[in-house]
Protein backbone atom coordinates (compact mmCIF):
# COMPACT_ATOMS: atom_id res chain seq x y z
CA UNK A 1 0.00 0.00 0.00
CA UNK A 2 1.58 3.34 -0.66
CA UNK A 3 2.14 4.89 2.38
CA UNK A 4 0.05 7.91 1.58
CA UNK A 5 -1.34 8.76 4.95
CA UNK A 6 -1.05 11.99 6.77
CA UNK A 7 -0.75 9.51 10.23
CA UNK A 8 2.20 7.90 9.10
CA UNK A 9 3.73 11.12 8.01
CA UNK A 10 3.39 12.42 11.40
CA UNK A 11 4.17 9.09 12.83
CA UNK A 12 7.74 9.34 10.96
CA UNK A 13 8.58 12.99 11.62
CA UNK A 14 7.96 12.73 15.17
CA UNK A 15 9.82 9.45 15.47
CA UNK A 16 13.19 10.61 13.01
CA UNK A 17 13.65 14.23 13.79
CA UNK A 18 16.21 13.95 16.55
CA UNK A 19 18.44 11.83 14.95
CA UNK A 20 17.78 13.88 11.01
CA UNK A 21 18.84 17.29 13.37
CA UNK A 22 21.61 15.24 14.87
CA UNK A 23 23.05 14.12 11.69
CA UNK A 24 22.20 16.94 9.76
CA UNK A 25 24.24 18.82 12.41
CA UNK A 26 27.43 16.75 11.71
CA UNK A 27 26.95 17.68 8.15
CA UNK A 28 26.49 21.43 8.34
CA UNK A 29 28.22 22.14 12.63
CA UNK A 30 25.55 24.40 13.01
CA UNK A 31 22.21 23.41 15.61
CA UNK A 32 19.74 25.96 13.36
CA UNK A 33 21.10 25.76 10.13
CA UNK A 34 20.30 21.23 10.65
CA UNK A 35 17.03 22.20 12.26
CA UNK A 36 15.90 24.08 8.95
CA UNK A 37 17.59 21.65 6.84
CA UNK A 38 15.77 18.75 7.81
CA UNK A 39 12.27 20.76 8.06
CA UNK A 40 12.87 21.45 4.45
CA UNK A 41 13.67 17.81 4.17
CA UNK A 42 10.34 17.13 5.54
CA UNK A 43 9.02 19.08 3.25
CA UNK A 44 10.34 17.18 0.11
CA UNK A 45 9.64 13.89 1.50
CA UNK A 46 5.89 14.94 2.17
CA UNK A 47 5.51 15.01 -1.51
CA UNK A 48 6.79 12.28 -2.48
CA UNK A 49 5.57 10.17 0.56
CA UNK A 50 3.07 8.45 -1.47
CA UNK A 51 5.57 7.46 -3.34
CA UNK A 52 7.94 5.89 -0.85
CA UNK A 53 6.91 2.33 0.21
CA UNK A 54 8.95 0.40 2.89
CA UNK A 55 9.93 1.76 5.61
CA UNK A 56 13.74 1.40 4.90
CA UNK A 57 13.39 3.21 1.64
CA UNK A 58 12.05 5.77 3.84
CA UNK A 59 14.66 5.83 5.89
CA UNK A 60 17.39 6.13 3.29
CA UNK A 61 15.41 8.47 1.79
CA UNK A 62 15.37 10.80 4.71
CA UNK A 63 18.73 10.54 5.07
CA UNK A 64 19.07 11.83 1.06
CA UNK A 65 16.83 14.32 1.69
CA UNK A 66 18.80 16.19 4.39
CA UNK A 67 22.15 15.48 2.97
CA UNK A 68 20.75 17.57 -0.26
CA UNK A 69 19.33 19.98 1.62
CA UNK A 70 22.38 20.54 3.60
CA UNK A 71 24.52 20.33 0.59
CA UNK A 72 22.10 23.14 -0.97
CA UNK A 73 21.98 25.56 1.76
CA UNK A 74 26.02 25.41 2.14
CA UNK A 75 26.31 26.48 -1.77
CA UNK A 76 24.09 29.59 -0.93
CA UNK A 77 26.61 31.93 -1.58
CA UNK A 78 26.26 33.61 1.74
CA UNK A 79 27.10 30.66 3.42
CA UNK A 80 29.45 29.00 0.94
CA UNK A 81 32.17 26.92 3.12
CA UNK A 82 35.43 27.54 2.77
CA UNK A 83 38.55 24.82 3.42
CA UNK A 84 40.58 26.03 6.22
CA UNK A 85 44.46 24.46 6.78
CA UNK A 86 43.64 25.46 10.52
CA UNK A 87 41.08 24.55 13.39
CA UNK A 88 38.68 27.01 14.25
CA UNK A 89 40.00 28.79 17.15
CA UNK A 90 36.71 28.58 19.17
CA UNK A 91 38.00 24.60 19.87
CA UNK A 92 37.65 25.19 23.57
CA UNK A 93 39.20 23.94 26.65
CA UNK A 94 37.20 23.18 30.13
CA UNK A 95 38.21 24.73 33.03
CA UNK A 96 40.79 22.01 33.66
CA UNK A 97 42.32 22.63 30.62
CA UNK A 98 41.21 19.83 28.41
CA UNK A 99 40.18 20.23 25.21
CA UNK A 100 36.71 19.11 24.71
CA UNK A 101 36.74 16.21 22.16
CA UNK A 102 33.25 16.72 20.95
CA UNK A 103 33.83 20.48 19.80
CA UNK A 104 37.24 19.50 18.18
CA UNK A 105 35.58 16.65 16.24
CA UNK A 106 32.71 19.23 15.47
CA UNK A 107 35.42 21.01 13.88
CA UNK A 108 37.18 19.37 12.52
CA UNK A 109 34.41 17.25 10.32
CA UNK A 110 33.72 21.02 9.10
CA UNK A 111 37.40 21.47 7.76
CA UNK A 112 36.46 18.18 5.64
CA UNK A 113 35.61 18.17 2.24
CA UNK A 114 31.57 17.69 2.11
CA UNK A 115 31.79 14.18 0.59
CA UNK A 116 34.07 12.78 3.19
CA UNK A 117 32.42 14.65 5.97
CA UNK A 118 29.03 12.86 4.92
CA UNK A 119 31.01 9.45 3.74
CA UNK A 120 32.43 9.60 7.75
CA UNK A 121 28.83 10.63 9.49
CA UNK A 122 26.92 8.93 7.43
CA UNK A 123 29.06 5.58 8.81
CA UNK A 124 29.58 6.69 12.22
CA UNK A 125 26.94 8.40 13.32
CA UNK A 126 24.33 6.91 11.22
CA UNK A 127 25.47 3.19 10.88
CA UNK A 128 24.97 3.03 7.44
CA UNK A 129 26.33 0.23 5.99
CA UNK A 130 29.05 1.00 2.87
CA UNK A 131 25.82 0.03 0.46
CA UNK A 132 23.49 2.07 1.99
CA UNK A 133 26.25 4.90 2.27
CA UNK A 134 27.10 4.79 -1.34
CA UNK A 135 23.34 4.81 -2.38
CA UNK A 136 22.33 7.66 0.11
CA UNK A 137 25.84 10.08 -1.65
CA UNK A 138 25.13 8.50 -5.22
CA UNK A 139 28.28 6.97 -5.37
CA UNK A 140 30.12 3.97 -5.56
CA UNK A 141 30.86 1.82 -2.52
CA UNK A 142 34.71 2.42 -3.63
CA UNK A 143 34.26 6.04 -3.34
CA UNK A 144 32.86 5.27 -0.23
CA UNK A 145 35.59 3.53 1.29
CA UNK A 146 38.10 5.91 0.34
CA UNK A 147 36.58 9.45 1.41
CA UNK A 148 35.98 7.28 4.73
CA UNK A 149 39.61 6.40 4.85
CA UNK A 150 40.88 9.83 3.45
CA UNK A 151 38.06 11.59 6.43
CA UNK A 152 39.71 9.48 9.08
CA UNK A 153 43.35 10.35 8.27
CA UNK A 154 41.97 13.84 8.21
CA UNK A 155 40.41 13.37 11.71
CA UNK A 156 43.26 11.85 13.48
CA UNK A 157 45.63 14.57 12.33
CA UNK A 158 43.41 16.99 13.42
CA UNK A 159 43.47 15.09 16.94
CA UNK A 160 46.96 14.52 17.11
CA UNK A 161 48.01 18.18 16.40
CA UNK A 162 46.30 19.12 19.51
CA UNK A 163 47.58 16.19 21.66
CA UNK A 164 45.08 13.67 21.32
CA UNK A 165 45.01 9.96 19.74
CA UNK A 166 41.49 9.65 18.19
CA UNK A 167 41.95 5.66 18.04
CA UNK A 168 43.08 5.62 21.55
CA UNK A 169 40.18 4.79 24.05
CA UNK A 170 41.79 6.34 26.60
CA UNK A 171 42.39 9.45 24.99
CA UNK A 172 39.73 10.77 27.09
CA UNK A 173 42.62 10.41 30.18
CA UNK A 174 43.88 13.79 28.19
CA UNK A 175 46.95 15.58 28.70
CA UNK A 176 46.44 18.92 30.51
CA UNK A 177 48.84 21.64 29.06
CA UNK A 178 51.17 22.76 31.62
CA UNK A 179 50.70 24.93 34.05
CA UNK A 180 46.77 24.31 34.26
CA UNK A 181 45.60 22.45 37.38
CA UNK A 182 43.75 19.03 36.58
CA UNK A 183 40.66 18.69 38.59
CA UNK A 184 42.35 15.20 40.09
CA UNK B 1 37.14 3.61 15.35
CA UNK B 2 35.21 3.09 18.41
CA UNK B 3 35.57 6.78 19.39
CA UNK B 4 34.84 8.22 16.63
CA UNK B 5 31.39 7.29 16.62
CA UNK B 6 31.52 7.42 20.21
CA UNK B 7 32.32 11.32 20.19
CA UNK B 8 30.11 12.22 17.11
CA UNK B 9 27.06 10.76 19.77
CA UNK B 10 28.39 12.29 22.49
CA UNK B 11 28.90 15.71 20.36
CA UNK B 12 25.12 15.60 19.03
CA UNK B 13 23.57 13.96 22.27
CA UNK B 14 25.45 16.13 24.91
CA UNK B 15 24.76 19.57 22.48
CA UNK B 16 21.90 21.63 22.38
CA UNK B 17 19.01 20.57 23.20
CA UNK B 18 16.45 19.68 20.50
CA UNK B 19 12.57 21.12 19.90
CA UNK B 20 10.49 18.90 18.50
CA UNK B 21 9.70 19.70 14.61
CA UNK B 22 6.92 21.82 13.73
CA UNK B 23 4.50 20.00 12.10
CA UNK B 24 1.83 22.62 11.39
CA UNK B 25 4.62 24.06 9.13
CA UNK B 26 6.02 20.91 7.50
CA UNK B 27 2.98 20.13 6.36
CA UNK B 28 1.03 23.03 5.40
CA UNK B 29 4.83 23.46 3.46
CA UNK B 30 4.25 19.97 1.88
CA UNK B 31 1.31 20.39 1.14
CA UNK B 32 1.75 23.78 -1.06
CA UNK B 33 4.57 21.61 -2.36
CA UNK B 34 2.14 18.76 -3.55
CA UNK B 35 0.00 20.96 -5.30
CA UNK B 36 2.83 22.89 -7.12
CA UNK B 37 3.99 19.90 -8.57
CA UNK B 38 0.59 18.63 -9.09
CA UNK B 39 -0.32 21.90 -11.09
CA UNK B 40 2.79 21.44 -12.61
CA UNK B 41 1.82 17.71 -14.12
CA UNK B 42 -1.47 19.67 -15.10
CA UNK B 43 0.13 21.97 -17.14
CA UNK B 44 2.94 19.92 -18.72
CA UNK B 45 -0.62 18.16 -19.87
CA UNK B 46 -2.07 21.12 -21.25
CA UNK B 47 1.12 22.24 -22.67
CA UNK B 48 1.55 18.41 -24.84
CA UNK B 49 -2.21 19.07 -25.41
CA UNK B 50 -1.82 23.09 -26.58
CA UNK B 51 1.44 21.55 -28.44
CA UNK B 52 -0.48 18.84 -30.48
CA UNK B 53 -3.31 21.37 -31.16
CA UNK B 54 -1.15 23.75 -32.45
CA UNK B 55 1.31 21.39 -34.41
CA UNK B 56 -2.05 20.32 -36.10
CA UNK B 57 -3.13 24.48 -36.43
CA UNK B 58 0.18 24.55 -37.84
CA UNK B 59 0.06 21.91 -40.29
CA UNK B 60 -2.91 23.02 -41.33
CA UNK B 61 -1.28 26.65 -42.06
CA UNK B 62 1.51 25.42 -43.93
CA UNK B 63 -0.74 22.93 -46.20
CA UNK B 64 -0.97 23.27 -50.13
CA UNK B 65 -3.44 25.92 -50.02
CA UNK B 66 -0.70 28.11 -48.01
CA UNK B 67 1.30 27.05 -50.24
CA UNK B 68 3.38 24.79 -48.10
CA UNK B 69 4.29 20.87 -49.35
CA UNK B 70 1.53 18.55 -48.78
CA UNK B 71 1.43 17.45 -45.64
CA UNK B 72 -0.19 14.31 -43.59
CA UNK B 73 -1.24 15.48 -40.26
CA UNK B 74 -1.89 12.87 -37.58
CA UNK B 75 -4.23 14.08 -34.73
CA UNK B 76 -2.45 12.43 -31.67
CA UNK B 77 -4.57 12.23 -28.17
CA UNK B 78 -2.04 14.39 -25.40
CA UNK B 79 0.31 11.37 -24.10
CA UNK B 80 0.43 12.80 -20.57
CA UNK B 81 -2.01 11.52 -18.36
CA UNK B 82 -4.02 14.41 -17.02
CA UNK B 83 -4.04 15.09 -13.60
CA UNK B 84 -6.49 13.00 -11.36
CA UNK B 85 -9.64 14.84 -9.75
CA UNK B 86 -8.73 16.65 -6.96
CA UNK B 87 -11.69 16.02 -5.60
CA UNK B 88 -13.55 12.46 -5.42
CA UNK B 89 -17.37 13.69 -5.01
CA UNK B 90 -17.07 17.44 -5.18
CA UNK B 91 -21.05 17.96 -5.12
CA UNK B 92 -21.09 16.20 -1.80
CA UNK B 93 -18.34 18.18 0.07
CA UNK B 94 -19.32 21.30 -0.84
CA UNK B 95 -23.33 20.40 -0.15
CA UNK B 96 -21.75 19.46 3.63
CA UNK B 97 -19.25 22.43 3.60
CA UNK B 98 -22.52 24.61 3.12
CA UNK B 99 -24.68 23.04 5.32
CA UNK B 100 -21.77 22.83 8.18
CA UNK B 101 -20.88 26.88 7.98
CA UNK B 102 -25.03 27.25 7.64
CA UNK B 103 -25.20 26.23 11.13
CA UNK B 104 -21.78 27.34 12.46
CA UNK B 105 -20.19 29.28 10.61
CA UNK B 106 -22.81 31.63 8.52
CA UNK B 107 -20.29 34.36 7.52
CA UNK B 108 -17.58 31.95 6.59
CA UNK B 109 -15.13 33.73 8.36
CA UNK B 110 -13.87 30.83 10.58
CA UNK B 111 -14.34 27.35 9.20
CA UNK B 112 -12.35 25.99 6.85
CA UNK B 113 -12.44 22.28 5.91
CA UNK B 114 -9.12 20.46 6.38
CA UNK B 115 -10.03 16.84 5.01
CA UNK B 116 -10.97 14.25 5.35
CA UNK B 117 -10.62 10.22 6.11
CA UNK B 118 -11.85 7.55 5.12
CA UNK B 119 -11.38 3.86 7.29
CA UNK B 120 -11.44 0.76 5.65
CA UNK B 121 -13.72 0.95 2.24
CA UNK B 122 -17.22 2.92 3.74
CA UNK B 123 -17.15 2.14 6.89
CA UNK B 124 -15.93 5.43 9.00
CA UNK B 125 -15.78 8.69 6.97
CA UNK B 126 -14.32 11.85 8.63
CA UNK B 127 -14.60 15.01 7.34
CA UNK B 128 -12.49 17.62 9.44
CA UNK B 129 -12.84 21.06 9.59
CA UNK B 130 -10.90 23.58 11.55
CA UNK B 131 -11.87 26.55 13.53
CA UNK B 132 -10.04 29.95 13.01
CA UNK B 133 -9.44 32.71 15.08
CA UNK B 134 -7.77 34.37 12.88
CA UNK B 135 -7.55 34.35 8.92
CA UNK B 136 -8.72 30.98 7.44
CA UNK B 137 -6.06 29.19 5.28
CA UNK B 138 -7.30 28.32 1.92
CA UNK B 139 -9.64 25.91 0.14
CA UNK B 140 -9.33 22.60 1.10
CA UNK B 141 -9.92 19.26 -1.40
CA UNK B 142 -9.94 15.29 -0.53
CA UNK B 143 -6.78 13.72 -2.15
CA UNK B 144 -4.71 10.97 -1.97
CA UNK B 145 -5.19 7.81 -0.27
CA UNK B 146 -6.94 4.85 -1.00
CA UNK B 147 -8.17 3.03 2.22
CA UNK B 148 -6.32 5.05 4.82
CA UNK B 149 -6.27 8.09 6.72
CA UNK B 150 -5.81 11.30 4.55
CA UNK B 151 -6.11 14.70 4.74
CA UNK B 152 -5.32 17.62 2.54
CA UNK B 153 -5.34 21.74 2.57
CA UNK B 154 -4.31 23.22 -0.24
CA UNK B 155 -3.56 26.27 1.13
CA UNK B 156 -0.30 27.31 -0.66
CA UNK B 157 -0.05 30.00 2.32
CA UNK B 158 3.59 30.97 3.68
CA UNK B 159 1.13 32.17 6.70
CA UNK B 160 2.02 29.31 9.57
CA UNK B 161 -1.88 27.81 9.77
CA UNK B 162 -3.64 28.68 13.36
CA UNK B 163 -5.77 25.87 13.68
CA UNK B 164 -7.23 26.49 16.93
CA UNK B 165 -10.15 24.70 16.98
CA UNK B 166 -11.30 21.20 15.65
CA UNK B 167 -14.96 19.84 14.11
CA UNK B 168 -15.21 16.21 12.98
CA UNK B 169 -18.34 14.75 11.09
CA UNK B 170 -18.32 11.19 10.56
CA UNK B 171 -20.39 8.44 9.52
CA UNK B 172 -20.23 5.46 10.03
CA UNK B 173 -22.09 1.56 9.87
CA UNK B 174 -23.50 0.26 12.42
CA UNK B 175 -20.79 -2.25 12.92
CA UNK B 176 -18.02 0.50 13.57
CA UNK B 177 -17.55 2.12 16.85
CA UNK B 178 -16.86 5.94 16.65
CA UNK B 179 -14.43 6.08 19.38
CA UNK B 180 -10.85 5.46 19.75
CA UNK B 181 -10.78 5.27 23.92
CA UNK B 182 -12.00 2.86 26.43
CA UNK B 183 -15.01 3.46 28.33
CA UNK B 184 -14.42 6.18 31.09
CA UNK B 185 -14.17 4.17 34.09
CA UNK B 186 -15.29 6.94 36.05
CA UNK B 187 -18.42 8.34 34.48
CA UNK B 188 -19.33 4.75 32.72
CA UNK B 189 -19.65 7.47 29.30
CA UNK B 190 -19.97 5.05 26.38
CA UNK B 191 -16.58 6.02 24.01
CA UNK B 192 -18.81 5.17 21.35
CA UNK B 193 -21.22 8.84 22.25
CA UNK B 194 -19.80 10.77 19.59
CA UNK B 195 -17.10 10.75 16.88
CA UNK B 196 -13.40 12.08 18.80
CA UNK B 197 -12.79 15.85 17.63
CA UNK B 198 -9.06 15.10 18.05
CA UNK B 199 -7.34 12.22 15.48
CA UNK B 200 -3.77 12.18 14.92
CA UNK B 201 -1.37 10.88 18.07
CA UNK B 202 -4.07 12.27 20.35
CA UNK B 203 -4.65 10.17 23.27
CA UNK B 204 -8.41 9.08 23.49
CA UNK B 205 -10.86 10.88 24.58
CA UNK B 206 -13.00 9.55 27.19
CA UNK B 207 -16.33 11.68 27.45
CA UNK B 208 -16.96 12.33 30.81
CA UNK B 209 -21.07 12.22 29.97
CA UNK B 210 -23.28 10.80 27.38
CA UNK B 211 -27.12 11.23 27.27
CA UNK B 212 -29.26 9.51 25.01
CA UNK B 213 -32.94 10.43 23.58
CA UNK B 214 -35.40 8.91 21.10
CA UNK B 215 -36.56 11.24 18.64
CA UNK B 216 -40.44 10.91 17.12
CA UNK B 217 -39.05 9.88 13.80
CA UNK B 218 -37.26 6.91 15.29
CA UNK B 219 -33.67 7.76 15.02
CA UNK B 220 -31.92 8.63 18.55
CA UNK B 221 -29.57 10.90 19.14
CA UNK B 222 -26.53 10.95 21.69
CA UNK B 223 -25.17 13.84 23.15
CA UNK B 224 -21.59 14.08 24.82
CA UNK B 225 -19.15 16.07 26.81
CA UNK B 226 -15.87 16.26 28.31
CA UNK B 227 -13.99 18.85 29.50
CA UNK B 228 -10.31 16.21 29.82
CA UNK B 229 -7.11 18.33 30.38
CA UNK B 230 -8.83 21.41 30.35
CA UNK B 231 -9.91 20.79 26.68
CA UNK B 232 -13.46 21.21 26.10
CA UNK B 233 -15.43 18.86 23.85
CA UNK B 234 -19.26 18.47 23.02
CA UNK B 235 -20.21 16.00 20.47
CA UNK B 236 -24.10 14.73 19.08
CA UNK B 237 -24.49 11.83 17.42
CA UNK B 238 -27.36 11.04 15.46
CA UNK B 239 -28.25 6.79 15.35
CA UNK B 240 -30.73 5.47 12.22
CA UNK B 241 -32.82 2.55 12.78
CA UNK B 242 -30.60 0.62 10.41
CA UNK B 243 -27.64 1.00 13.02
CA UNK B 244 -25.78 3.74 10.77
CA UNK B 245 -25.11 7.00 12.33
CA UNK B 246 -23.67 10.42 11.91
CA UNK B 247 -21.59 11.82 14.46
CA UNK B 248 -20.42 15.91 14.97
CA UNK B 249 -17.99 17.05 17.81
CA UNK B 250 -16.22 20.28 18.53
CA UNK B 251 -13.59 20.81 20.83
CA UNK B 252 -11.53 23.62 21.65
CA UNK B 253 -8.24 22.01 21.01
CA UNK B 254 -6.16 20.92 17.99
CA UNK B 255 -5.95 17.29 16.39
CA UNK B 256 -2.13 16.70 17.06
CA UNK B 257 -1.38 16.92 20.94
CA UNK B 258 -2.31 18.33 24.05
CA UNK B 259 -2.96 21.90 24.05
CA UNK B 260 0.25 22.58 26.14
CA UNK B 261 2.39 21.27 23.37
CA UNK B 262 -0.04 21.51 20.32
CA UNK B 263 2.20 23.43 17.82
CA UNK B 264 -0.16 24.26 15.42
CA UNK B 265 -2.28 26.48 16.92
CA UNK B 266 -3.75 28.05 19.96
CA UNK B 267 -6.13 26.70 21.92
CA UNK B 268 -10.07 28.36 21.37
CA UNK B 269 -11.21 29.37 24.95
CA UNK B 270 -14.38 28.89 24.06
CA UNK B 271 -16.32 26.16 21.91
CA UNK B 272 -17.06 27.54 18.68
CA UNK B 273 -20.73 26.06 18.64
CA UNK B 274 -23.47 24.44 21.11
CA UNK B 275 -25.13 21.19 21.22
CA UNK B 276 -28.17 22.62 19.77
CA UNK B 277 -25.99 23.93 16.77
CA UNK B 278 -24.22 20.66 16.73
CA UNK B 279 -28.09 18.71 16.54
CA UNK B 280 -29.43 21.06 14.13
CA UNK B 281 -26.70 20.19 11.40
CA UNK B 282 -27.73 16.39 11.86
CA UNK B 283 -31.39 17.16 12.26
CA UNK B 284 -31.02 19.05 8.85
CA UNK B 285 -32.97 17.43 6.17
CA UNK B 286 -30.11 18.23 3.83
CA UNK B 287 -27.52 16.25 5.72
CA UNK B 288 -26.85 13.14 3.39
CA UNK B 289 -27.61 9.78 5.38
CA UNK B 290 -24.79 8.38 3.94
CA UNK B 291 -21.16 9.13 3.08
CA UNK B 292 -19.98 9.35 -0.65
CA UNK B 293 -19.69 6.16 -2.68
CA UNK B 294 -15.86 4.92 -2.26
CA UNK B 295 -13.88 5.39 -5.41
CA UNK B 296 -10.60 3.81 -5.12
CA UNK B 297 -9.52 5.55 -8.43
CA UNK B 298 -10.20 8.80 -7.28
CA UNK B 299 -8.07 8.44 -4.28
CA UNK B 300 -4.91 7.41 -6.40
CA UNK B 301 -2.20 9.70 -5.43
CA UNK B 302 -0.75 11.92 -8.34
CA UNK B 303 2.94 11.53 -9.43
CA UNK B 304 4.52 14.66 -7.91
Amino acid sequence: MARSSDAEFIEFVIGSHQRLVQLAYLLCGDWHRAEDAVQSAFVRMYAAWPRIRSRAAVDLYARKAVLSTVRDDARRPWRRERVSARLPEQVSQDRSGRVDERLLLVSALRMLPTRQRTAVVLRYLADLSIGDTAEVMGCSPGTVKSQTARAITALRKSFTDVGLNLQDPDATNLPTPEGTRPWH
Amino acid sequence: MALIDQLMRDAVEDGRPLSGPNLGVILARGRARRRRARFAQAGAAALTGTAVVGAVTLGQSIGPDRGGPPQTVDVASPSATPAPSSSASPGFEAAVDELVARHLDPGHDHLSRFGGGRAGSDAYVVMTFDWFDGPKMGKSTWLDAANAWYQARQDGQSVEPLRNGKINLAWADADTELGSGDRNRATGADKDCAVPPRRVLSPPLNWESCTRESLPDGTTMLEARSNADGVQTIGVTRIFADGSKISVSVSTGGDLEEPSNDSTGIPLRELPATIDQLRAILLDPEMPATPPPFEPSAYEPSAS
